[in-house]
């Protein structure tokens, strides 16, 4: 199962109300009528940390698989995006043209 | 070099023609060209055929390829010569213009597109104008020189430059209006899709991957389209990250704003591909070093997958807690299904929770922490466990509102038949849910059990309250009623004994009469010896149950737990035996074995004494057309009776129709046995065995169980007594035992057999019996 505080976009520090509150806005962008698997997934994670109770025990029992995906999306959420110089970006399509010299249509002229 | 081509010189130096054009078309397939070149050259010294001067420029294109794709475009460019001067084949003219482009030499190869531009078919012309595109963006302007005016490659390239720089200075407004000036046929329209690409809304990274995705395979652009799909990609593509460049690395850390040292660690963990050490230990590093408190989040998340990492992990970032060993311990052993092990560090973990001081959490905590070791004692030992029991009840002084634990330790002590436990609970969970629909269904049923109808009584009113339609709770009420009356009508107290049946009929739906009441009314007038009113009664119950059989059994069973007059009994028994003369119908005769079910769990009933009144109806019965479930129903009602004569008649029937079944086989050779597993035979052992083997093939853990449990039974014995091989020789002697009266008894008396109970396994019957209703319940609902 996905990460229910991820799925809720909530803190894992988040009171029962804010876990609500997240929860009924999720609701509204996926109604069950539009978007039933989102909403269907929506509906697993509050369940699972709708109360105090609910939330403590999946702290405590739940560990969750860690792949390199989670730590680069964690990590990206730290990261703060910007723009390449006009250098990078003209250094990175450089190192493009050598794989322009022989796209697969011509390789297999 | 030199030495490796006089080598293969040599080698074709030796071989005979058809070894030649063997190894020359082998080494064409295999796109081994250097080889195939040799040998064809060798081929037109031979013998100057066309055919070989075909083959030697297949080769030569082929080569040609090679070097380009190594980024020798000079060599390749010479090679293209070579091939022109093998007469007459197609110029690859596009493939002549790029590499020469590609070599640096922008003026003739400009000049040679624009000469032979019509030689070049259209898809060639754009892809050699999108190359100069590319050329040109990525720093090459001085390209723009040999471009003719008024060409677009000319003409959009500033508008390109321009687009690229307002991107790279963050200037959204400025690169929209610039975007929208490059058409869609002009050869920069890819940069376009690139650069609106990367200029989407964070929170949109969808749509610009999507643009990106429009972008065709074949465009000299697709590859820089796919490091911008990296850096706007959510996840970490493995393989695509391992192949790009310098360039395009420090490129996608800048898009993604994350540092090198997190593309290294990424690069790290992709090594680590299905090493949880290796993938913890890059982590670990990279934590320290950067001192990121996600990567330390990571490392711990991570020690429940890694038993190695405990202590490095405290070694870096300080002492864990005894309870968090204990707890990522706990975690370890779940992971690999070690439920002893895991429960044991659960019940450390609530161990090390008392030490600490206190506070609402630390008890919440360790509750939660006792449920889970009961859960894990539970799964290791198959089953409800007394540890498991313990663990709950104990949970219950750190947080007694769960009712979920209440429900469960109801279910485990009904399950364990341990009811002073039982009755403990339901009176716990009473206190603090009082108006829990389960919980007072369960104060009901207790109350019930111990003949405090009043209570009971009292519960399902407060439930009713709560849940008018709740039609068990009705049942239960209408029941405890009747049960109360039945307590006054054994006492005497006749007056109190109609006051509870009237309260009973209150409570009835109307116009949904279950025929109850006006049977207790009738053996109330039994009771006072008044004949004319019980008869009239009985008779308006039977006409509202729908069945004379039905209802002179009921009339039959509660006489005889109130007490009644044994001459009224015998007055049913007679007009029950009469009746059932007939052949029965199929739906009658299900309808009596669900009454027959319900009275077995009945503590004071014996529906076995009617059993010899029914002998017929039972007896043709046999021919009707029942359905396997059916017919399981009716063995397993027959088998719980001790109706060993009937069980075998419906057996055998069962068996021939649903041959060999593995429920109707166990059910056969139990009737035959007499239910006495000491008495199976040793074909009778083997046909158990294997219909054991059946069942188990099939899945069926239900029968398997019962199976394993009468062959262990009926083993144990020929164990303990004799091996199997000499069983024959005992088997004689269990013949006689029990002597032929007590087993003749058993088998064709559907009567009393006490005297052989104890050989007998213990009736499944009874397992529930001591926290039924000990009145009807089912039987009263329509």
């Amino acid at each position: 199962m996905t990460d229910p505080f991820t799925v809720l976009n909530v803190l894992e520090s988040a009171s029962e109300k804010e876990i609500k509150t997240a929860f009924l806005a999720k609701v509204r962008e996926f109604p069950p009528e539009r978007s039933p698997q989102q909403f269907q997934a929506i509906r697993d994670a509050y369940e699972v940390i709708k109360t105090e109770k609910l939330k403590l025990a999946y702290q405590l029992f739940h560990s969750p698989e860690i792949d390199g995906d989670t730590v680069y999306r964690s990590l990206l959420k730290q990261s703060r995006p910007g723009r390449p110089s006009e250098e990078q970006f003209k250094g990175m399509l450089a190192d493009t043209i050598h794989m322009a010299a022989l796209p697969d249509s011509i390789k297999n002229k | 070099m030199s030495k490796k081509k006089n080598t293969n010189k040599k080698k074709t130096e030796d071989l005979s023609v058809e070894s030649l054009i063997q190894q020359a078309n082998s080494a064409l397939i295999s796109n081994q060209y250097k080889e195939a070149i040799v040998c064809f050259k060798r081929l037109l010294k031979l013998d100057p055929l066309n055919k070989w001067r075909d083959g030697l420029a297949t080769a030569y294109l082929g080569r040609a390829k090679d070097l380009a794709g190594k980024g020798m475009y000079k060599d390749a460019l010479v090679l293209l010569g070579n091939r022109q001067q093998q007469g007459n084949h197609p110029e690859t003219l596009d493939l002549k213009i790029i590499w020469t482009l590609l070599t640096g030499q922008y003026r003739q190869a400009i000049e040679t597109f624009y000469k032979e531009k019509d030689q070049l078919q259209p898809n060639e012309i754009e892809h050699i104008e999108t190359t100069v595109a590319l050329l040109i963006l990525s720093g090459h302007d001085d390209l723009l020189a040999f471009i003719p005016d008024g060409s677009t490659l000319r003409t959009d390239s500033t508008t390109a430059q321009l687009a690229v720089r307002a991107y790279c200075r963050g200037d959204d407004v400025e690169l929209s209006s610039l975007l929208k000036k490059i058409s869609f046929r002009s050869p920069y329209r890819d940069i376009r899709s690139i650069l609106s690409a990367l200029s989407v809304d964070l929170s949109d990274l969808k749509l610009g991957r999507a643009k990106l995705e429009k972008i065709p395979e074949e465009s000299p652009f697709k590859a820089a389209a796919n490091i911008a799909h990296l850096a706007i990609s959510d996840d970490f593509e493995a393989n695509a990250f391992e192949k790009v460049s310098n360039s395009a690395c420090n490129f996608i850390c800048m898009v993604r704003g994350i540092s090198k040292q997190v593309y290294r660690l990424m690069t790290k963990i992709l090594q680590s591909t299905g090493s949880v050490k290796t993938f913890f230990k890059a982590l670990l590093h990279h934590a320290v070093s950067t001192e990121s408190p996600v990567l330390q989040e990571f490392c711990y998340k991570l020690l429940p997958y890694y038993s190695g990492g405990i202590q490095t992990y405290q070694k870096y970032f300080g002492v864990l807690s005894q309870f968090e060993i204990s707890r990522i311990v706990a975690l370890l052993h779940e992971k690999k299904g070690d439920d002893r092990h895991a429960g044991w560090a659960w019940e450390d973990a609530s161990d090390a929770l008392a030490e600490q001081p206190y506070s609402e959490d630390n008890r919440l905590i360790r509750a939660l922490v006792l449920r889970r070791a009961a859960e894990c004692c539970d799964r290791f030992c198959g089953g409800y466990t007394e540890d498991a029991e313990q663990l709950l009840e104990q949970s219950l002084e750190y947080d007694p509102d769960d009712l979920p634990t209440f429900l469960s330790l109801f279910e485990r002590y009904k399950a364990l038949e341990d009811d002073a436990s039982y009755r403990n609970c339901v009176e716990r969970a009473l206190k603090n849910f009082p108006e829990d629909s389960q919980v007072l269904m369960a104060s009901i049923e207790l109350a019930i059990n111990r003949n405090t109808f009043k209570k009971a009584a009292r519960f399902a009113k407060i439930l009713l309250k709560k849940d008018s339609i709740n039609t068990r709770a009705r049942s239960l009420l209408i029941n405890a009623h009747l049960s109360h009356a039945g307590k006054q009508i054994v006492i005497g107290r006749y007056d109190l004994a109609v006051k509870e049946i009237d309260e009973a009929e209150k409570m009835e739906r109307p116009g949904n009469p279950s025929g109850a009441i006006p049977l207790y009314r009738g053996i109330l007038g039994y009771a006072q010896n008044n004949e004319i009113q019980g008869e009239a009664m009985v008779e308006q119950a039977c006409r509202i149950i729908g069945s004379y059989v039905i209802g002179y059994f009921r009339v039959l069973m509660e006489m005889s737990r109130l007490d009644i007059a044994v001459r009224y009994r015998k007055k049913y028994d007679s007009l029950l035996k009469n009746i059932t003369l007939n052949k029965p119908e199929k739906s009658g005769f299900l309808a009596l074995i669900k009454d027959f079910q319900h009275y077995i769990l009945v503590e004071d009933a014996d529906p076995r004494t009617t059993l010899s009144t029914l002998k017929k109806y039972f007896t043709a019965a046999v021919t009707l057309d029942f359905n396997r479930q059916e017919m399981e129903m009716i063995c397993e009602t027959l088998q719980d009776l001790d109706a060993f004569q009937h069980l075998n008649d419906f057996a055998d029937v069962a068996c021939q129709q649903w041959v060999d079944d593995p429920i109707f086989v166990y059910f056969m050779l139990f009737a035959k046995t007499g239910g006495i597993p000491m008495k199976l035979l040793l074909p009778d052992i083997n046909r158990l065995e294997w219909a054991l083997e059946t069942a188990k093939e099939q899945k069926n853990i239900r029968v398997s169980n019962r199976l394993i449990e009468y062959l262990e039974q009926g083993l144990d014995y020929s164990v303990l007594g004799c091996p199997n091989q000499i069983n024959e020789g005992i088997d004689e002697s269990f013949d006689s035992f029990p002597p032929p009266e007590i087993s003749n008894e058993m088998l064709f008396d559907d009567g009393d057999d006490t005297d052989v109970e104890v050989a007998k396994p213990k009736p499944r019957s009874n397992r529930n019996r001591t926290l039924r209703d000990p009145f009807t319940v089912d039987m009263f609902d329509d």
